[in-house]
């Protein structure tokens, strides 16, 4: 085990570079001079070549990486719109997108593991119709379209729910909700299609055939191996959830990293930017980690120091 | 049982109720306002975006306002004077207190207008300030005399800078902006960027008694949940951007009003007049009469602009009304053409006269304006090539005189100085805005000589001789100018919107009781 978690870990940091690199050059191919794009139409000239300065963007390309590096590492990097060092801009938002992830997250799973073992299990019945109208309809249903009905619906005529914002856990519900249903959606099709393969299996048939009652079968037996493709979807999606909840968050105005990128890139704040990137790509890189260690965990198969 | 459930229903519904209950904002004496984006820098020296420009009044209120007809207007000044075209001596006016208690004086006003000279103020939209500026002198606590280089009259109007207190002047850059102080009716609570900015009242101040304790400017980025919000009552005030459809929703509520006003922001069909075609008079009045902007104004976008013929609006104090206008002509267009050299081939036929390059932004509303610009051209024989560009390419290329036509929008347009900038000869890029090298010694005169007029009436004479050189040149065919719009709570009683969309007229609104 030691050794695998070595090599992934061994792994993650060269990514890891990757990224950054990737993250200071395509920043650099954006057209037109970033000092304009700044200050907008009415700057100057002494202003631009003031900003212009003031982002070593008169540096030669290694230079302009060097300084990237160093202030990267010397957590020096400033927001440009927030005049403060970007990591302490991001974290608090990153928290806020974690805490809905996760909520969301949980409504998915709660809906959609029982719904895709039932659906599973009652293979062609009604409600195997129904679990799988409902997991087209969220994979279907895209979040800019649910997210204003769900407002309507919960906010405007039933008058339950607030709007948008974040106060408390009446503002988490729709958006969690937003979010959730897709994912549901997903979860719910995953599971019926891992659950439906472990069921044919023989080794099933065998604790039938020993005399194990059905209930005991599918909870202790199937369901423990058909969590295995689940459970990675699950750690791949909440990676996802993390950057790709932009949507959700500025329908809900909920203050999320994903919002906080769109807002840095219309802004234009570069630095911000850079190192909103580089975050949701830690975290994803982070989760993809926990779930690959989980998953060896769970399935020795993956456990390759066996191998050897 | 039945009863029973029917008793825990009521029970959960009624706490969820309870839970879920919205605040009465008017017992509160408060006010949300849902707006789209963040102010980014409040500090009133830097602050450059319109959210923090339409806010800060309410915190920092400069020596000069601007008027409905955007002429400037004493604020914190009780009486001015003029000793020579380059000096002038403001008397301060008194009840003007910071939130710390401190009265506002012509030292803060100094140290304000000092720092500006700093070098971390190179990006401030006011740093130009500090160059005309020669001297500035305390004469006593309350009058101050500032002499400038040079003669320059809109001088005034540069004067709406927000003033600091002389300590936080002094103080390096950037300041927090919960730090940030003016003598204005409200102070600054809480300042979340992308989230909310919260006021409270200014317990100091004694111009007038501000019914509202709190405002709170909620950012919403969503267009549809900024509407639901207001219909839910969550904010109770939105101004533009609004979607035209949701407008007629939003007029239909019984329980908000509407109120338009004729806005600032002017857009325009900009050429190039380096090209060998488009430096050709006939050519311009061809096009501009080949455009039929009516019919762009009520089916593009659904009559929520104005057409313009200058760049100033109506309102403004120097706008000229006696300007050639260009009606949709199409007839008249080709006949130009004709006069001009530009014979079509074919007649009617699929031949064009001459081709022309229409360079715009990537935004879906400007570009079904330029290909719809596009096709009423093509019916006068001019074949447009539609090009949609980022914002950045756009912007560069533009500057660079890398194009033929394009459309632009100029924002917050208040001091007709802004001619100088687009149009006279020594303003070409990157010092100017003068992109399509328009050059008439005439008119450089007249914008060298508005500049250091003082007299309103002279200036006002200059600048329409200058809206006439330009309505007869066509350096830019003016196409229309936006309608500002506010929807708001109609209990909310009093509130005005200001000319640029600021926020002043909170001042004076309360709640119906």
């Amino acid at each position: 085990m030691r050794a695998y978690l070595l090599k992934r870990l061994f792994w993650f940091f060269p990514i890891l570079l990757g990224i950054t690199l990737l993250v200071f050059f395509f920043i650099h191919l954006i057209p037109g001079d970033p000092a304009l794009l700044l200050l907008g139409e009415s700057a100057r000239p002494a202003q631009i070549e003031k900003l212009r300065e003031n982002l070593h963007l008169n540096e030669p390309i290694y230079i302009q990486l060097g300084f990237f590096f160093s202030d990267l590492l010397s957590g020096k990097m400033s927001s440009i719109f927030y005049q403060k060092p970007v990591f302490s801009v991001i974290f608090p938002k990153l928290l806020n997108t974690f805490q809905l992830a996760l909520f969301a997250m949980l409504i998915a799973i709660i809906i959609a593991l029982p719904l895709g073992i039932l659906s599973a299990i009652k293979k062609n019945s009604k409600l195997d119709f129904l679990a799988r109208i409902f997991s087209l309809l969220g994979v279907s249903i895209p979040n800019f379209w649910l997210g204003p009905l769900l407002i309507l619906f919960f906010s405007i005529w039933l008058g339950l729910l607030p709007v948008s914002g974040k106060d408390g856990l009446k503002h988490l519900i729709l958006p969690a909700l937003t979010l959730g249903m897709a994912m549901a959606g997903f979860l719910s099709r995953i599971s019926r299609a891992s659950m439906l393969e472990v069921l044919n299996s023989p080794y099933l048939k065998s604790a039938r055939a020993r005399g194990l009652s059905e209930h005991k079968v599918i909870l202790k037996h199937a369901l423990k191996n058909a969590l295995i493709p689940i459970l990675t979807v699950i750690g791949l999606q909440f990676g996802a959830l993390l950057s790709g909840a932009v949507i959700t968050e500025t329908i809900f105005a909920w203050p999320g990293v994903g919002r906080l990128l769109i807002n840095a890139i219309f802004t234009r704040d570069f630095p911000l930017v850079q190192a909103c990137v580089l975050v949701i790509a830690v975290s994803y890189l982070t989760i993809n980690l926990l779930v690959d260690i989980a998953y060896a965990l769970i399935d020795a198969r993956v456990r390759y120091w066996r191998e050897k | 049982m039945g009863e029973k459930r029917s008793r825990l229903w009521v029970l959960i519904i009624f706490l969820a109720l309870a839970f879920c209950s919205n605040q009465d904002h008017s017992q509160k004496k408060e006010i949300i306002i849902g707006i789209e984006a963040s102010p980014s820098i409040l500090d009133p020296r830097l602050a450059r975006d319109a959210y923090a420009v339409q806010i800060n009044p309410l915190i920092f209120p400069g020596l000069f306002t601007i008027n409905n007809s955007l002429a400037p207007e004493p604020n914190l000044v009780s009486e001015y004077k003029m000793l020579n075209d380059k000096t002038y001596i403001f008397s301060l006016k008194d009840g003007y207190y910071f939130p710390d208690g401190a009265e506002l004086k012509a030292k803060d006003v100094r140290a304000t207008l000092e720092s500006l000279a700093h070098p971390d103020m190179a990006n401030s939209p006011y740093s130009e300030l500090s160059e005309r500026i020669k001297k500035i002198e305390e004469i006593d606590q309350k009058t101050l005399k500032i002499e400038l280089n040079e003669p320059y009259a809109p001088f005034l109007v540069e004067l709406n800078l927000g003033i600091l207190p002389r300590e936080l002047a002094h103080q390096p850059l950037p300041l927090k902006p919960e730090s940030l102080i003016g003598a204005g009716a409200y102070q600054i609570k809480e300042f979340e960027p992308g989230e909310k900015l919260v006021l409270v009242k200014n317990p100091y101040y004694q111009i007038s008694k501000p019914y509202l304790e709190k405002i709170i400017f909620k950012i919403l980025p969503d267009d549809t949940t900024r509407i639901l919000s207001l219909e839910k009552g969550e904010v109770q005030i939105l101004t533009n951007p609004i979607p035209v459809d949701e407008l007629f929703q939003l007029k239909a509520n019984p329980r908000l009003k509407v109120l338009e006003r004729l806005g600032l922001n002017y857009t325009y069909l900009g050429f190039n007049l380096r090209d060998p075609i488009l430096s050709k008079l006939e050519v311009r009045k061809a096009i501009a009469h080949s455009i039929n902007r009516k019919e762009l104004i009520e089916c593009l976008l659904k009559n929520t602009v104005r057409e313009a013929d200058s760049l100033l609006p109506e309102n403004h104090w120097a706008y000229e009304p006696n300007l050639d206008e260009y009606d949709y002509n199409p007839e008249l267009a080709k006949k130009l053409l004709d006069r001009a050299g530009l014979q079509d081939p074919d007649g009617e036929g699929p031949k064009s006269r001459f081709k022309l390059l229409y360079k715009t932004s990537q935004v879906q509303q400007r570009i079904w304006i330029a290909e719809a610009i596009a096709e009423q051209l093509r019916r006068v024989g001019i074949e447009v090539e539609v090009r949609s560009l980022e914002w950045g390419t756009l912007f560069s290329d533009i500057q660079a005189g890398n194009f033929q036509i394009y459309s632009m929008t100029w924002t917050g347009i208040i001091e007709p100085d802004i001619f100088y900038t687009i149009f006279h000869s020594q303003s070409l890029p990157p010092k100017g805005a003068n992109r399509g090298a328009y050059s008439n010694p005439q008119l450089d005169q007249i914008l060298e000589d508005a500049r250091k007029t003082h007299n309103l009436s002279e200036r006002k004479a200059l600048y329409a001789q200058a809206q006439k050189i330009l309505s007869q040149e066509l350096p830019y065919i003016s196409l229309w100018r936006s309608i500002d719009i506010v929807a708001q709570d109609k209990k909310l009683l009093g509130f005005e919107p200001a000319v640029g969309g600021e926020w002043i007229g909170l001042i004076s609104s309360e709640w119906e009781q």
